[in-house]
Parts: C-alpha cells; sequence; structure tokens
C-alpha cells in the first residue's frame, strides 16, 4: 500500500514515481494529501485527505497495487514502468501469462492468490470488436464466453441451450444537456418536456430488451435512488404542453439539436438504434435533432474540454454512458458546479443545492448518511431535469453451458474464483 | 534498367514525405484531442497539460512534424503510450499477420481471376462469358462485411469447419494456419477476383482483335501457340491492377481483419485511429504508403521487363 501511494502521491522526482499512472488514475487518488500517507503498522496505513472527505474506502478499492520487488527490479535495472506493464506483477487471483496488445491476454491462476486459488487454471481473453464475430465464436465453440453480441442473438442463443445473462448493474445511458447556454440554461421546462418525450419502452423493444427505461440515474434498489419519486415515462401530451410553456410551441423557434453520440462500444449500448428511435419521438413533439456520430476519444475530448469550449459549442445534447452508482466518487464530476479544483464542468450543470448536500455527503463518515445527502441531491437533479434519464444496461453477456459459477452482481466487477467448466 | 530503378526509387521520395505530411497534418485538425486516450475528466488542468506535453503537442506543428521525421529515418519510429510498446514493434507483428494474408488472397484472387477472364475473353458473348462477367460482377459489388458475416456464420457457427478468426501463427502448424486463412482470404480475395477477371477479359478481347493475331494464324502457329502471344500482350493492364491490388491487401483490409480478428494492419489501424494513437497512425499510414510505392515500383519493372513497349515510356 505506502509503495503504491509512494508512486503516485509520493514525490514526483522520486525513483519509482509513476508520472503515466499518476496522471490517468489521478481519479481514484485526488483527495490524498501529496506525501500524507505512513504506515502504523503491518495491517495499518493512516491516508491524509485534502479536505473532510468519507469515502477513501471506496477509491482504495480502485488501487491496485504493483509488486514492490517486481517493480523495483525493473526499474532499478534501467527499466521504467511501461516495462512493468507489459509483465505487470500484482496481488490479483491470476498472473498475466502473456499480453499481446489488440489480440490476446493469457491469464493463468495464481495458486498463491491470498484467499485461495480460483478453479479455473486459465482465462484466455479475446478482443473482437464485432458482435457477429464474438457471436460466431461462441457458436463454433472457440469460447464459452461472449461479450454484447448482437441483441436480436438472445432468442436464438436461449434456444440453443446458452446461458444468456441480462443483470442490473451500475451502467446509465444519461445524456447531459448543454447548459452553458440557451435553450437549455435556465430552462428546465425544455429539458423536462424533452424527458417525456422519450419512449424508453419503444426504445428498449428496439434493442431487444437488452436494457430497460431509466426513471432516474441510478437503478431502483440502488442505495440512492431516491424513494417516491417517479421520475419521467413517456407522455407525449404533457412533453408538449411543456415544450410550449418553454417558449417553443411545436417546436416553433428551436432550432435543430445537435446531439454528439458515439458509434458503438461495449460500454455505451447501441448508439445508432437508440439514437434514430430518439430523433423519431423527439420529432413527434416538434423538435428535430441533428445526430453527429463522432469517436468515442472524440466525445471524452468534448467532456474534458467541456462544450462552452469554442470548438464543441455548437453541441447542444452530449451523450454520456456513466457508470452510474459504481463508486461514490464518479458522481463528483457528473453533479457538481465547484468540483475538486481544476477538473472540467462538461456541460455546466450547476446548483449550489446539490453542491451543498454533495460536500455534506462526502465529508460524512456515515454510509447511511452520505446515501441520504446523495439522495437529496439526485432528487433535486431528476425534478430539474439535469439530464435526459434515458436507459439502463443490463449488460448482455453470454455463457457456453459448460460454464459455471457465475454470481450475478450489480457491480462492472465479477470474482472469477467462483468459475469453473464443466468437461 | 538499373537507370529505371534508380529513377523510380528517387521519385517515391517525394511521394512518401508528401504521404507523411499530410497524414500528420490530417491527425492534427481533426476533432478530439490526441491525448484523450492519456487523460480523463476527473484530472486537473495541470495533470492534463503534462500528459499532453508528454507527446510534445504544444510544440508548433513544423516541431512536432520534424521531430518525428527525424526520428523516423534513424529507425525509431516512436512510443505508444496507450499500448506500451514501441510503436516499430507493433507495426512489425501487424505488418508481418497482414503479409501473410495479403500475399495469399493477392495469389489465389489474381490466379482465379487471370483464369475466369481469360476464358471470358476467348468465349466473348458465350455462355461461359456471361456466367464469368456476373460472377467478377457480383464479387465486385457483394460488400465484404456482408460476406465475411455470411461466411462466419455458415462455416463457423454451424458448420464449425474453420475458425470464427483469429490467427494462430505458424508456430501452431500449417493446417491449422490453412484453416485460419480460408474465411478471411475467401472475404478478401473476392474483389481482386473480380476486377482481375473483368481487367483481363477486357484485354483478351482487344489483343484478339488485333491484326497481328490474324497474321500469326495465317503464318500457320498452332492456336496454342497464338494463345501465347495473346496472353503476353495482354498480361500488362492485369499486372498493374494486380498491383494496387496488391498494395490495399498490404495496407490491410480493415473490414476483413476487424471481422476475422486477423491481427494485422487494418485492425492496428483501425484501433489506432478509435484511440487517437498519433505515433501508431502515423507509422500505419506510412508503412502503408511505402507498400504502395514499392509495389508501383516492382510492377513498373515487371512491365518494362515483359514489354518493351512499356520501357520506353517510363524511363
Amino acid at each position: 500500500m505506502i509503495f503504491r501511494l509512494e508512486t503516485i502521491k509520493g514525490d514526483p522526482a522520486g525513483k519509482y514515481y509513476d508520472a503515466d499512472v499518476a496522471a490517468r488514475g489521478s481519479a481514484n487518488y485526488k483527495y490524498v494529501k501529496p506525501d500524507g500517507f505512513a504506515k502504523v503498522d503491518d495491517y495499518t496505513v493512516t491516508v491524509e485527505t485534502t479536505q473532510p472527505y468519507g469515502l477513501l474506502n471506496y477509491d482504495a478499492l480502485a488501487w491496485f497495487m504493483p509488486s514492490p520487488t517486481a517493480a523495483k527490479k525493473i526499474i532499478d535495472g534501467g527499466g521504467t514502468w511501461a516495462d512493468f506493464a507489459k509483465a505487470p506483477v500484482g496481488t490479483g487471483a491470476f498472473t498475466l501469462e502473456e499480453l499481446i496488445p489488440g489480440e490476446q491476454a493469457i491469464l493463468k491462476r495464481n495458486d498463491d492468490y491470498w484467499r485461495g486459488p480460483a478453479k479455473i487454471a486459465e482465462i484466455d481473453l479475446f478482443p473482437a470488436p464485432e458482435a457477429a464475430t464474438r457471436l460466431s465464436m461462441l457458436q463454433s465453440g472457440e469460447v464459452n464466453w461472449a461479450d454484447a453480441p448482437a441483441p436480436d442473438s438472445i432468442e436464438q442463443l436461449e434456444s440453443e441451450g446458452y446461458n444468456v445473462i441480462l443483470a442490473k448493474y451500475p451502467h446509465a445511458i444519461s445524456p447531459r444537456f448543454n447548459q452553458f447556454r440557451a435553450p437549455f440554461k435556465d430552462n428546465v421546462k425544455l429539458r423536462q418536456a424533452l424527458n417525456y418525450a422519450l419512449d424508453r419502452e419503444g426504445t428498449t423493444a428496439i434493442i431487444n430488451n437488452a436494457g430497460y427505461p431509466a426513471s432516474q440515474y441510478v437503478y431502483e434498489g440502488h442505495p440512492d435512488y431516491v424513494p417516491g419519486n417517479p421520475g419521467y415515462s413517456y407522455d407525449k401530451a404533457k412533453a408538449e404542453e411543456l415544450l410550449a410553456e418553454a417558449g417553443y410551441p411545436g417546436g416553433e423557434g428551436l432550432k435543430p439539436l445537435v446531439f454528439a453520440y458515439p458509434q458503438g462500444g461495449s460500454g455505451n449500448m447501441y448508439p445508432p438504434e437508440m439514437m434514430q428511435s430518439l430523433q423519431q419521438q423527439f420529432a413527434d413533439i416538434g423538435v428535430e435533432v441533428e445526430l453527429r456520430p463522432v469517436e468515442w476519444n472524440t466525445l471524452l475530448t468534448m467532456g474534458i474540454d467541456g462544450l462552452n469550449n469554442d470548438k464543441w459549442s455548437d453541441i447542444d445534447i452530449l451523450w454520456a454512458s456513466p457508470a452510474a452508482g459504481m463508486l461514490p466518487t464518479g458522481y463528483t464530476a457528473t453533479f457538481m458546479c465547484e468540483r475538486v479544483p481544476g477538473t472540467p464542468n462538461s456541460t455546466g450543470m450547476c446548483n449550489p443545492e446539490i453542491d451543498t448536500n454533495w460536500t455534506k455527503g462526502l465529508a460524512s463518515t456515515d454510509i447511511a448518511e452520505t446515501h441520504k445527502y446523495f439522495q437529496t441531491g439526485m432528487d433535486i437533479a431528476l425534478n430539474e431535469a439535469d439530464f435526459l434519464f434515458w436507459m439502463h444496461d443490463l449488460n448482455l453477456r453470454v455463457l457456453a453451458p459448460e460454464v459455471k459459477g457465475y454470481l450475478p452482481v450489480q457491480s462492472w466487477w465479477l470474482d472469477f474464483t467462483t468459475f469453473s467448466v464443466e468437461d | 534498367m538499373t537507370r529505371l530503378t534508380l529513377r523510380r526509387l528517387a521519385y517515391s521520395i517525394p511521394i512518401l514525405i508528401g504521404v507523411s505530411i499530410v497524414c500528420f497534418l490530417l491527425m492534427n485538425v481533426l476533432p478530439g484531442n490526441a491525448a484523450a486516450g492519456l487523460i480523463s475528466d476527473q484530472m486537473t488542468a495541470e495533470e492534463k497539460y503534462a500528459a499532453e506535453e508528454g507527446l510534445g503537442l504544444h510544440d508548433p506543428l513544423p516541431v512536432r512534424y520534424w521531430d518525428w521525421l527525424t526520428k523516423v529515418v534513424q529507425g525509431d519510429m516512436g512510443y505508444s503510450a496507450q499500448r506500451h510498446r514501441d510503436v516499430s514493434e507493433l507495426l512489425g507483428q501487424a505488418w508481418a499477420n497482414t503479409f501473410i494474408l495479403a500475399i495469399v488472397s493477392a495469389v489465389i484472387g489474381v490466379a482465379i481471376g487471370i483464369l475466369l477472364g481469360y476464358q471470358a475473353g476467348i468465349r466473348r458473348g458465350r455462355l461461359a462469358d456471361k456466367l464469368v462477367s456476373t460472377f467478377s460482377l457480383a464479387g465486385l459489388s457483394i460488400p465484404s462485411f456482408f460476406l465475411g458475416v455470411v461466411l462466419l456464420s455458415i462455416f463457423a457457427s454451424k458448420l464449425r469447419m474453420f475458425p470464427a478468426g483469429g490467427w494462430p501463427g505458424l508456430e501452431e502448424g500449417l493446417g491449422s494456419a490453412i484453416q485460419s486463412l480460408v474465411l478471411p482470404v475467401a472475404t478478401g480475395s473476392l474483389v481482386t477476383v473480380g476486377i482481375t477477371a473483368r481487367v483481363m477479359r477486357a484485354a483478351i478481347v482487344d489483343v484478339m482483335a488485333a491484326d497481328f493475331v490474324e497474321t500469326l494464324r495465317a503464318k500457320g502457329l498452332s492456336e496454342f501457340e497464338v494463345r501465347k502471344h495473346v496472353m503476353r500482350n495482354a498480361i500488362s493492364p492485369v499486372l498493374t491492377t494486380s498491383g494496387v491490388q496488391l498494395g490495399y491487401l498490404l495496407g490491410g483490409s480493415v473490414v476483413v481483419e476487424t471481422i476475422f480478428r486477423w491481427p494485422g494492419m487494418g485492425t492496428l489501424t483501425y484501433n489506432a485511429i478509435s484511440s487517437r494513437d498519433l505515433p501508431v497512425i502515423q507509422g500505419t499510414m506510412l508503412i502503408i504508403a511505402l507498400a504502395f510505392v514499392l509495389i508501383n515500383l516492382v510492377v513498373d519493372i515487371v512491365q518494362a521487363a515483359i514489354d518493351p513497349r512499356v520501357r520506353g515510356t517510363l524511363v
């Protein structure tokens, strides 16, 4: 732990300082004060934070520990952290046997894993960008697990005996309105109108129920879900009424809304199908949408630069596919107006009431109290229609019948030590 | 011939420099940020600046281009911070894999195309001609993406005759390598078959109508001897199109390689563009341009060797 913190929050001139991970992984360490950590004994470490902060234990879940022995051996021998990244050594249930970027990764069981060895001896990972390829690999028996095949194949796969898994987890499609300027700035009725205009059930049917309608930012059952607030359901009449009250009766006077979205990617569900559906639904109330498909990294750049940047100021709505509710720290960059110094406010969403609740939630060391504050903040954002509350992903994945031991969890992480493959 | 080779090689240098400049400029005017793969919305402005500085993004464009070019000339194609690998290492692996796929696809595609085009040409207007014309048109018209998915569905998913993509390498044995090649080669070579067959047919029809063919027959040459002369006169345009086809294939077909998980230049380029991995994109573009230039050079030399008329136009 101390070695990890030294490499990220230690002296930048230090021999083992990892500038690359320090920059990229800053989200999980951003509340740790530089050099603010110390070993107390073999089982205790103290960490000083930059502000009152009660969620450090959650952040620490993503503090991945490199082996000090292996890392020091490479760096002392004249190598770099980039060399270590080619053959990383950590504390996990599997070791990296081989990594060919973009082609294959082979993981071998770590028999000395501290919680006991996994059941399976090896995991072979093959990146396959095409959904049709993933489906063929599964059906041909080359692999016994495929993530995100085409939703059209669900019935076929089920009839062939495959284990099709659709389970709730913290992942939503919640596009954000550009609140730096008109028409969405200070126009809650317009934002609400568009939320009521969304026929979420209709879009769900188009993607063969590989997702389900979102009534809030997080899924129902999540600790931050707001009980008693139904959110927005499809109501065309109400949408038209609110649109008129917003100053755009029948969409009159409203320029076509520019909507930037990615063209795919496993963490984005099915953007082309979903966007065409949305375009039609908005058109039904008189709102035109100009679809602007962009590369994933361009979309990230838009978020990082912010929609008040000259380059992106023509964007009205920005696609967002957050791990909504995965770790509470992730909310801060989405909901807060006053953020950790330097981090961008992508779409200009800014509500002092939400900030107050969030700051109190972050400062509390009682997690139940933290969730109460977050719920209040979420309730405000829901009423203000700060997002286009659209869809929750069900994380479509398919396992061959011989794969056993899958434990569905409401997380992006899976415990692979429980899996086995029957002959 | 030596003079021709040296002259063509000298011509290729400004072409390569031009390609590298265009590619460099394009990557810098496209939307997005070359550091996007390295930064997140949780970074502070200082951290973001440091990540961009690491890539030299704050230097003026000409300075960045010159830095890159001088290193390339010295054999250093840069480092991919996203993949934690030297670009030359990534390109080397990808190029070797694409080379195998391209050569097999080109040889099979050109051979079948020549055979079909020849048969259609000497049987002009007959059933064989019509069948070949239809087939070659289909070869040109069927999108590779569609054909690839159909072949995967039938021969990998249903019949399980061939693997659903991937390349095990030659280390796994020749049988395994051939099995992995069948579907991507069938998909990738269809266009080559179509183009080559059409060009070959047209050339054969042209040459067959030439006066010298009648002269050869009048001199009493056998039909086999006549067709040898016809073939020699008709092969020149086929060589040109085959060279272009090989250039495309060596550049790596993004569609074929993506569908069949072929770890080659097409896949590498696609992934690099998606993630704005600038050093890799520049490296792949340069290698693809180099492949085109070299192949055209080879085609010119072969054409000059076969046809003295062409030699005069090239020198």
